[in-house]
């Protein structure tokens, strides 16, 4: 008795979600449309105004003003982000970073109310970029990284490592190399085989800086190279050619690393881009310098290389011409150095470059002393003040950062067996920690072995679970539902009755929903007819509007793949092909097995509207497809543009 | 004419009511129903034994659990049982179901006469399977017919994905049909290799083959080569 009243009731929720769903959509339709079409052809037209290049700045953030505030009043989100991004651009190129930084925040907090992953990571990135421009490396770094935690959630790894070649600039700007270094591998290992080259262009560059700084020259010789094979740019040549140089003559190779600038300075394009003519003759005069103290040509190279980083105001290049005349003068005419330092410090202050700072005053200081000069107090403090600043600052990034990347199951992985190769090789002939090592694997595989019984045990109690409610639905809703329509079928007095036949067709189209809501979780053949049956579900799939092709699977395709793991790729197949049909208006559906020695792909395409039109709809669907291709250990791609189809790809092995 | 003895398998009983109502209707009055599969499969034995052996079967496929001391569960495995002891009686399934995989297999490899899913227009498939399968033809009803179809659902075989791959190397038409020729691939005449793109063509929405080929690589039909 308690099961039925519980049964009914079940049944009834059912019925009334069904319900409320058909009320909903009739809701939706009835809407007047029309005010709004009007309204929205005079805000885009604002838009298209503000968007003039030729305008003024300010009138453009005139128009753009008008068509954030009708949008804000239409409550029109994709409207809002549209006219926010533009403002915040505008304001920034205007100079106005305090209201980009404003606007770039009120475009966080909408799109994160939403949920809008997409703005989120967009209002981030902005976010970035004016707090770095303000020198507040902190909040910027903070904003990169939580972009980054966001496209890693949707497994956009492009955009992930743009994010992280982002903080790998912050750090190395404020001179920690070391983690620098981290940020940019794991960037690298992000993007390591696209076709994303200037990123990993950027990331190479970065780690060979990084490498060189803490002197391990042969590596930063090496991915000199690396980023050397991929930039594109000639001004990216120039800069890495000059590292390579800078890396050369650290390594005491002057002739090798001189032989690289005197190349550079017969090249035609140089001559044009005097910023790095300018970086060329400095280095030139000061690793020249380096070999021979006593050469005629290092003096008149680095003031050249100063006349001209000074018409051009390059303040980064002025620094670095400052810092190689103080060392060129600091042993035969210290008050000349103290002179070139003391400029270095004034160009390092006007761009409050914090590492430039501490370098000249550490010049100065010791200059000061030589000398016999009292060093102001102000200085010593400032020198005290921006060490620990910079300190701080880097300790907060690497915290900042390091909760996410520990996240990342794989690195932590990576990093494990490295670091304990290296134990490994010191501790050799250490023989308690061999065991200390083995009983933390020990651990370790317990604590795996334990879990992936558990998860074993949970799968199979869920797919118990699927199949009793399925079977619940289907049998006993559908013969219930049944029953009833036979009923009123069968009763004399409602043959022919218009308000029977209404009720006849809302029950037939319940049942019908029901029988839907039982398909997703029935029953999957995994034996012999377990091709037939993935056929059947690609089958159910065409109609008029959509087309459906696949290729025929050979005998013993599914030879060794367990039953799990079929049932799993069935319900992850049926939740993509589910998706398709909400949303995405596909005419034409390609599925394509492909099965190697120990993994199966599955190729998804279709030509529909793709994924950003539905966003939010879609993260659902890939939720549980993801979870489910995760559960079977595989691993999946997948690529979308507005309007430009899908396509989704995942490997399991099998 | 139609059967004189019949056999409602059917668990729920307010259906079973509705059925052996509908048969009275037409005529037949030898109908006996039950509730479980055992019990039918005793049933059948006792009208063997009798000599007086049903002559059609209806049955669902889905049976309660409830009972424990039950042996058969599923209407699959009562039709089986019942084949092997009466080869020649017919079966009608009547249910909820209308998994194409669970359709065929019946029709196909337990060789039912008749499959009707239940609906809006049920019991009047069902009535219209009982005069089918009486004049000895077989019978689904429209909504596992549908199931059953092919839908503007294309499996493309080995010929299709190798000519796939020869166009998208370059070969023309009459290179291919060589080249078949030499293979023993049949069919190899240009004619029929042309037939089967424009098919192709028509598949993928593609109005060109190069466009055909394109949308082809990028559903991954044709395997990238390696050499």
């Amino acid at each position: 008795m308690r099961y039925s009243i519980i049964a009914s009731l079940f049944y009834l929720s059912i019925i009334v979600f069904i319900s409320y769903g058909f009320g909903n959509s009739i809701e939706q339709k009835n809407i007047p449309q029309n005010s709004f079409l009007v309204d929205q052809d005079s805000l885009l037209s604002y838009y298209a105004l503000s968007k003039i290049d030729s305008f003024s700045i300010e009138k453009r953030l005139g128009f753009v003003n008008k068509f954030f505030k009708a949008s804000d009043a239409l409550k029109k989100d994709s409207l809002i982000y549209k006219a926010l991004m533009l403002k915040t651009t505008l304001h920034s190129k205007n100079k106005e970073l305090d209201s980009a930084i404003y606007y770039a925040n009120n475009l966080f907090e909408r799109s994160e109310k939403n949920q809008d992953s997409i703005y989120m990571v967009k209002a981030l990135v902005k976010l970035g970029f004016y707090h770095k421009r303000i020198n507040n490396y902190s909040d910027a770094f903070q904003n990169y990284n939580d972009a980054y935690g966001i496209n890693k959630l949707i497994h956009d790894s492009i955009s992930a490592g743009k994010n992280l070649l982002a903080m790998a600039i912050i750090q190395k700007s404020l001179g920690d190399f070391p983690g620098s270094k981290v940020t940019a591998i794991d960037g690298v290992k992000l993007l390591e085989n696209t076709s994303q080259l200037k990123t990993l262009f950027g990331l190479y560059q970065n780690i060979s800086i990084a490498f060189r700084a803490q002197k391990n020259y042969s590596e930063a010789l090496k991915y000199n190279v690396k980023a050397l094979d991929i930039a594109k740019r000639s001004q990216d040549i120039l800069i890495l050619k000059n590292t390579k140089a800078n890396i050369l003559s650290d390594q005491k190779e002057y002739t090798r690393s001189l032989n690289v600038l005197n190349l550079l300075l017969e090249d035609s394009i140089l001559k044009e881009n005097k910023r790095e003519y300018a970086r060329v003759l400095s280095n030139k005069g000061h690793i020249k310098w380096m070999e021979d103290k006593s050469n005629s040509e290092s003096e008149s190279l680095l003031h050249e290389a100063l006349v001209i980083r000074t018409q051009i105001n390059d303040k980064y290049g002025l620094i670095s011409s400052n810092i190689h005349l103080t060392e060129y003068y600091l042993e035969s005419d210290k008050n000349t150095a103290l002179k070139y330092a003391n400029r270095a410090y004034g160009n390092a202050k006007s761009i409050n470059s914090m590492d430039a700072i501490l370098e000249a005053l550490d010049y100065i200081f010791k200059l000061k002393q030589e000398l016999n000069q009292e060093i102001d107090n102000n200085l010593a403090l400032e020198y005290t003040n921006t060490s620990t600043r910079l300190r701080d600052i880097n300790n907060r990034n690497q915290e900042i950062y390091a909760p996410n990347r520990y996240e990342n199951e794989k690195l932590i992985k990576e990093n494990a067996e490295k670091d304990s190769r290296l134990l490994n090789e010191r501790n050799k002939k250490n023989i308690f920690f061999a065991i200390g090592l083995l009983a933390i694997l020990g651990t370790i595989f317990l604590i795996f072995y334990n879990r992936q019984r558990n998860k074993f045990v949970r799968v199979e109690e869920r797919h118990l679970t699927e199949k009793r409610i399925s079977k619940k639905i289907h049998d006993e809703l559908g013969n219930d539902i049944f029953y009833l329509m036979t009923q009123i079928q069968n009763n004399p007095s409602t043959i022919g009755d218009i308000n029977s036949l209404h009720v006849l067709n809302g029950l037939n189209d319940i049942y019908s929903k029901a029988r839907d809501i039982s398909k997703e979780y029935t029953d999957i053949n995994t034996g012999e007819a377990y091709s037939d049956e993935l056929m059947y579900l690609l089958n159910s799939y065409g109609n008029d509007d959509t087309k459906i092709v696949t290729t025929q699977l050979e005998q013993g395709f599914w030879k060794n793949v367990s039953a799990h793991k079929k049932k799993e790729l069935f319900r992850i197949l049926q939740e993509l092909l589910t998706n398709m049909k909400k949303h995405s208006e596909a005419s034409f559906v390609a599925v394509t097995f492909v099965r190697k020695v120990n993994n199966i792909t599955i190729n998804y395409i279709d030509n529909g509207v793709g994924m950003k039109n539905e966003t939010l709809v879609f993260r659902n669907g890939l939720k549980n497809v993801e979870n489910r291709i995760n559960g079977i250990k595989g691993n999946f791609t997948f690529d979308t543009e507005d309007n430009e189809g899908f396509k989704f790809s995942f490997t399991f092995p099998s | 004419m139609s059967f004189k003895k019949i056999l409602v398998v059917e668990d729920t009983d307010s259906n079973n009511k509705g059925i052996i109502t509908l048969l009275k209707e037409v005529g037949i009055d030898g109908v006996n129903q039950s509730q479980f599969c055992d019990d039918a499969f005793l049933k059948i034995k006792k009208a063997i034994n009798d000599r007086d052996p049903y002559q059609l079967l209806i049955c669902d496929l889905s049976f309660k659990p409830s009972s424990s001391s039950n042996k058969i569960r599923s209407g699959q495995e009562l039709i089986s049982k019942i084949k092997t002891i009466q080869p020649v009686i017919k079966v009608i399934v009547f249910s909820v179901e209308d998994k194409p995989s669970i359709i065929k297999s019946l029709m196909d490899n337990q060789n039912v006469e008749g499959y009707v899913c239940k609906g809006l227009y049920g019991l009047r498939e069902l009535k219209k399977a009982i005069q089918e399968v009486y004049e000895n033809k077989k019978y689904t009803c429209p909504v596992s017919t549908g199931a059953l179809k092919q839908k503007n659902f294309l499996q493309l075989n080995k010929y299709e994905k190798l000519l796939l791959e020869l166009i998208a190397k370059g070969y023309k038409h009459e290179e291919i049909s060589t080249y078949f020729k030499s293979q023993n691939i049949t069919p190899y005449s240009k004619r029929s290799i042309e037939d089967h793109l424009s098919k192709l063509r028509d598949h993928f929405n593609a109005s060109t083959t190069s466009q055909l080929i394109y949308l082809a690589s990028m559903g991954g039909f044709i395997e990238e080569s390696t050499d």
